[in-house]
């Protein structure tokens, strides 16, 4: 099929199967490696990405549903060279060790924040549930979520 | 290779459903389809992407019907119905299914016409009496109770080429009432449920439960009321200390023994949502 | 000090951020073919045929490697060091297999897509060989062939004096038993081979813990000069132990060498579950002697642990796990019987502690039963038994040194208000129907390295830029944990250079030097003090050569940040540039320094954990309310990196204690999915608590650190094993403590 979306506010436009998963697209087809496959089964939250702001898994989402769609990777996060500020605040708040959840977890803390500016802790931990670290406590990761949230202001 | 019909109207949907085969897949949010996919190394004739149709998206609410598209996915679905009495089971359930990022793919849809006993929607869709409009091939309509929706097997009774296209909850019929879902699984959230409760009671101003229905899943194949719950409920009021007597409904039910024994707690969970 | 103990993000927080930094699994090479495996689907039996035609037939398939059609290599996959004389019991394409996961074949294609599906077409037939899925399968022996036995090893060991008199001792007895663990670091296992047939080269590229490990067994594997063969570590996204193991590199060295082409091999999760590695399972008896007063006086550990389906590390790992007894309490007698044998289920192996968590779960759990027996507060009666600075290791003979678990008992129980939750529990248990509370201790201890187990060195070189920064060589394999970091701060404090000065890379064996690799928690102590000797080596080189160009000696000169003084003549500055150009322009050599450091000390190192649970009595559900951690740590190099490790640690040991099992379904099937096991996410935790005791400073480590990785695990089950025991009063020794396993207990003791 021939696919007509979005990327990183780019229109691409690719031939492929309608059955591959965007996570392959992006990986495979146009070198986005940030996204990360961790159990294949929409479980682990590593490959998750926006898809019209929302949180979902790449590696359940299929060419089929993305035509017309906008998706948003951690590649499009990052301005002009300059991190985004969960980005930073991920790692000023030594909220990264392994990092192969880490890309995931920050685009879930994104569409929480698109959502809602000012989260609670509560908020933030509901929002990163299907989003699993086994180097952390989460400690950090709410705590750098938390501080975006604060120094964005309410922008997104 | 697949075909992909990736329809835009629900007319263009009609005609894509003839098109169908036994070796073709219909793809809603996908959040189970893939998995399925995959693991089976399946290569379908023909892929029908229903994610193009707007209007099987829309939710729709009056004081008498409730109308919700059948690609409304979880997050839309707790959204809508959160703080609307009646249906606030409905969206419990949703807002409890699986991890953000499946309540933005999972659709009601894929959740009832797949049917696994696990499925939280389809407890409360048989509690609040839900009908499914369904479409065939060439834009053919029928409505069809929720539980006629079930095959009994964790499967459904479409036939080829059918597809849902919403559900409709005659309000009406609810007038009064509260309902609340609570559900039982490994962890307090991103879990598979163990229990799933459905409740919804129609309390007198003092508080006393002049009408009851309940309905558990996660259990047996499909969802089941329980009415010896009903009338245990029934005249009196929604106190938390009733979860024993409502526990013992169980038995019979399941055999499994944990199940049989955390349905007390699963019951005072769900009682605890009706407090003033 | 100007950078240690100053806490700073990891070397590369940045590139992981922005999604930029490269995983073995993000590589891509020229002509590259990917790898899908083929699993054995039954759990003993021998593989009869292989039938790969219709995989064959796929448009793009290399080539399916198995055991009828490729030679037969054999490997050791715990073999990490060239002097362990281990048997290669494990092909790399299995005839008889031996657990469901086996390998029996591996696809090459031209896409991942296309080796999946046609692994999915490839054939296989088998005759079923009789299976031990239990302890008591595997005891009876049902699964052995002519000439095994089911007892693979088998071993006494005592240690210390047996008490004179067993009269007017207190006897407690207690029986633990553990279940299988994934390890779920977040990255599957990946291995990236490149062959160049003609100059005969090898290069693997894997995220691991051993470049130098992994080249000894496939290079011994497959004939080739160490020399031919390189490795280099990848950055990794965790371990926790499973990357210390080899099963997809030989295989992926196999299948490049037989294809001259380079692949990848990337196991998906389910594979990662079934066919790497898991925590073994452990069935244990402990008694314990004690006096009256609560001094333990003697103990005896009775234990039965199952290797799974090959041996592996597990004899290795019960034997360590007798070492590790000692590594706490003052164990005037210790003896230990322990028995190994082999099932047909997925194989046991290294886990993050190895063998200090299993022992510690018996010891606490031991523990805690003689607290109640001897009436005796938890805390007082670890206060009475652990080991203090000055003391000995009985089983090493190494001191202890300034040992520091007193301290973390007494701070922790004051910071966690110990007697008030307690007392508050009782309160609120006796006015719950439902739910009932409980707080509970543990301690745990663990090693530094492998000393004095076997001998313990790390090398180190360094240069020097022109311009004053400064390159390093040195083999180390990150986890994740930010070792980088770690060392470029050692070195940059000991130079007084910006960590930006610094440069350092991961473990290559084609430019690092040797070492053993990053496991048994060496990794700061031994070969961070190898780097902090190497720079201050450089260093003296610094002043060697200034002192020439300034025709003095250099003891007239003093270092002033990155420059060097002389006391004579106060006007006088040389920057590191100034020395460099020197030494390269005039001197014609280049600034280095080498350093090997060979450790002589093992030094105690603990920590001390406080868990409070809410234990749901109607459904098993147990909730962590608040949770510290205390550990005795030495110098810490990075804090605020020691204590997210310790909050992973503590993730890792509720999981552990409470939810996390692989099972095997009675057909020999293990979970593999992460749908059916259950790590603990962001909602189930709560803000862990973490105080580190850094006044218990080692003598070798880095700058007095001391280990934090491992040992950081140790305390995390018990303690929440014995809050929910607390809670219940019951006696549960089974983890984890599913909700199913605490309704049973219920519904037999009564609560």
């Amino acid at each position: 099929m021939k696919l007509d979306f979005f990327v990183n506010e780019e229109a691409v436009t690719l031939e492929t199967q309608p059955q591959r998963r965007l996570l392959d697209i992006l990986r495979e087809d146009l070198g986005l490696t940030g996204t990360k496959e961790g159990c294949s089964e929409g479980e682990c939250g590593a490959c998750t990405v926006l898809l019209d702001d929302l949180a979902v898994h790449s590696c359940l989402t299929l060419a089929a549903q993305l035509q017309g769609r906008r998706v948003t990777t951690i590649e499009g996060l990052e301005k002009n060279g300059e991190l985004d500020i969960l980005q930073r605040c991920f790692v000023e708040e030594i909220a990264i060790q392994c990092g192969f959840c880490t890309t995931g977890m920050i685009m879930s803390a994104k569409a929480l924040l698109l959502q809602n500016p000012h989260p609670t802790p509560e908020e933030i931990r509901t929002a990163l549930s299907g989003n699993l670290c086994r180097c952390s406590g989460y400690v950090q990761i709410v705590k750098a979520v938390s501080r975006a949230a604060d120094e964005m202001g309410g922008r997104v | 290779m697949s075909t992909c019909y990736i329809p835009k109207t629900v007319e263009e949907l009609g005609g894509a459903l003839g098109h169908l085969t036994e070796d073709s897949l219909i793809l809603a949010g996908g959040t189970d389809l893939v998995l399925h996919l995959r693991a089976e190394h399946l290569q379908p004739d023909v892929l029908l992407s229903l994610c193009g149709v707007p209007q099987l998206r829309i939710i729709e609410i009056t004081s008498e019907q409730a109308s919700i598209g059948a690609m409304a996915t979880m997050a839309e679905i707790h959204k809508a119905m959160d703080g609307l009495p009646d249906l606030q089971a409905l969206a419990d359930a949703a807002g409890g299914v699986g991890s953000p990022q499946i309540r933005n793919k999972g659709t009601i849809g894929g959740n009832a016409a797949n049917a696994s006993a696990a499925a939280d929607l389809p407890p409360v869709l048989w509690l609040l009496n839900a009908q499914a409009e369904i479409m065939g091939p060439g834009g053919v309509r029928r409505t069809i109770s929720v539980q006629e929706l079930a095959d009994g097997h964790q499967g459904n009774t479409l036939a080829l080429g059918e597809v849902v296209l919403r559900f409709l909850i005659d309000r009406t019929a609810f007038t009064g009432w509260r309902s609340a879902f609570v559900k039982l699984g490994h962890r307090s959230q991103v879990t598979i449920s163990r229990i799933g409760m459905a409740m919804a009671l129609l309390q007198a101003a003092d508080g006393t439960i002049q009408d009851a229905r309940v309905v558990a899943g996660a259990i047996k194949p499909v969802p089941f009321p329980l009415p010896a719950a009903e009338a245990i409920l029934r005249g009196k009021r929604p106190d938390p200390g009733l979860a024993v007597e409502l526990g013992e409904t169980f038995k019979g039910n399941t055999r499994r023994v944990y199940k049989e024994n955390a349905a007390k707690g699963v019951f005072q969970d769900t009682l605890l949502r009706f407090q003033p | 000090m100007h950078l240690v103990g100053v806490s700073h993000p990891i070397q590369d927080a940045r590139g992981k951020a922005a999604g930029r930094t490269r995983y073995a699994a993000d590589l891509v090479l020229p002509r590259m073919a990917h790898v899908a495996m083929v699993f054995s689907t039954v759990p003993h039996g021998y593989v009869t045929s292989v039938d790969a035609s219709q995989a064959l037939a796929l448009e793009g398939v290399y080539g399916v490697f198995h055991c009828f059609n490729t030679p037969e290599y054999r490997f050791n996959r715990y073999r990490s060091q060239y002097s362990q004389t281990l048997i290669p019991e494990e092909p790399v394409f299995a005839r008889r297999v031996r657990f469901v996961g086996d390998r029996v074949a591996a696809v090459a294609a031209r896409d991942l897509e296309t080796a999946r599906r046609a692994a999915a077409l490839v054939q296989v037939e088998y005759q079923p060989l009789p299976c031990a899925l239990t302890f008591e399968q595997a005891l009876e022996g049902i699964n052995c062939l002519e000439g095994e036995s089911p007892i693979r090893d088998e071993f006494t060991m005592e240690i210390g004096t047996p008490p004179s008199l067993e009269e007017g001792l207190i006897a407690v007895t207690a029986h633990t038993e553990l279940g299988r663990l994934h390890h779920a670091a977040m990255e599957p296992h990946v291995c990236v081979a490149d062959y160049d047939p003609d100059l005969d080269e090898l290069t693997l590229r894997s995220p691991n813990q051993s470049v130098h490990g992994i080249r000894t067994v496939v290079a011994d594997m497959l004939g080739m000069p160490y020399s031919r063969v390189r490795v280099v570590k990848t950055t990794m996204g965790g371990s926790f132990g499973s990357k210390q193991e080899w099963t997809v590199e030989p295989v992926a060295a196999v299948v490049a060498r037989q294809l001259r082409r380079p692949v990848k091999l990337v196991y998906d999760r389910a594979a990662v579950m079934r066919s790497i590695v898991c925590r073994g399972p452990m069935r244990a008896e402990m008694t314990m002697r004690f006096q009256p007063d609560g001094t333990l006086v003697s103990l005896d550990l009775d234990l039965l642990s199952d290797a799974g389906g090959y041996i592996a590390n597990s004899s290795d790992y019960v034997h360590t796990l007798v070492g590790k007894m000692f590594r706490c309490y003052r164990i005037p007698y210790g003896r230990t019987h322990v028995r190994l044998v082999s099932s047909n289920t997925p194989v046991s192996g290294s886990f993050r502690g190895w063998s200090s968590p299993e022992v510690a779960l018996m010891l606490e759990h031991t523990m805690e039963k003689a607290a109640r027996v001897l009436d005796m507060d938890p805390v007082q009666l670890r206060l009475k038994n652990v080991l203090l600075p000055g003391e000995r290791d009985p089983k090493s003979g190494l001191p202890m040194e300034e040992v520091r678990t007193r301290e973390c008992l007494l701070l922790g129980a004051e910071r966690f208000c110990w007697t008030e939750k307690r007392r508050e529990d009782a309160a609120f248990n006796a006015a719950s129907p439902r739910f009932r509370r409980g707080t509970a201790v543990a301690c745990g201890g663990h090693g530094n390295t492998y000393y004095p187990r076997y001998n313990d060195f790390a090398g180190v070189e360094m240069r020097m830029c022109e311009d004053g920064s400064v390159q390093v060589e040195v083999s180390i394999h990150d986890h994740g944990c930010g070792t980088g970091m770690a060392f470029q701060m050692i070195v940059a404090e000991a130079l007084e250079l910006p960590i930006q000065q610094i440069r350092l890379k991961e473990a290559d064996t084609a430019h690092t030097p040797f070492d053993f690799g990053c496991y048994a928690s060496r990794g700061t102590f031994v070969v961070g003090r190898a780097a902090q000797l190497c720079a201050l080596k450089l260093r003296d080189e610094i002043l060697n050569v200034a002192a020439q160009k300034l025709d003095t000696t250099p003891d007239r000169l003093y270092f002033d940040g990155p420059s060097v003084r002389s006391k004579d003549s106060p006007e006088i500055t040389l920057s590191y540039k100034d020395v460099s150009w020197y030494a390269l322009g005039t001197l014609c050599r280049e600034l280095t320094a080498q350093e090997k450091h060979a450790v002589r000390s093992n030094p105690g190192v603990t920590g001390t954990h406080f868990a409070h649970v809410e234990v749901d009595t109607w459904t098993g559900l147990t909730r962590v309310l608040d949770y510290l951690a205390v550990h005795d740590i030495g110098q810490s190099i990075n804090p605020e990196m020691c204590a997210a490790q310790v909050q992973g640690a503590v993730q890792m040991g509720c999981g552990a204690a409470l939810r996390e099992e692989i099972e095997i379904s009675s057909n020999g099937q293990s979970t593999c999915s992460l749908a059916k096991y259950h790590l603990m996410n962001a909602p189930d935790l709560p803000d862990i608590q973490v105080e580190l005791i850094q006044d218990g400073r080692s003598q070798e480590g880095p700058y007095g650190a001391k280990s934090i990785g491992e040992v950081s695990f140790v305390p995390a089950a018990p303690a929440v094993a014995a809050a929910v025991n607390q809670a219940l009063g019951s006696d549960m020794g089974r983890i984890p403590m599913t909700p199913d396993r605490i309704m049973e207990t219920i519904a037999k003791e009564g609560r």
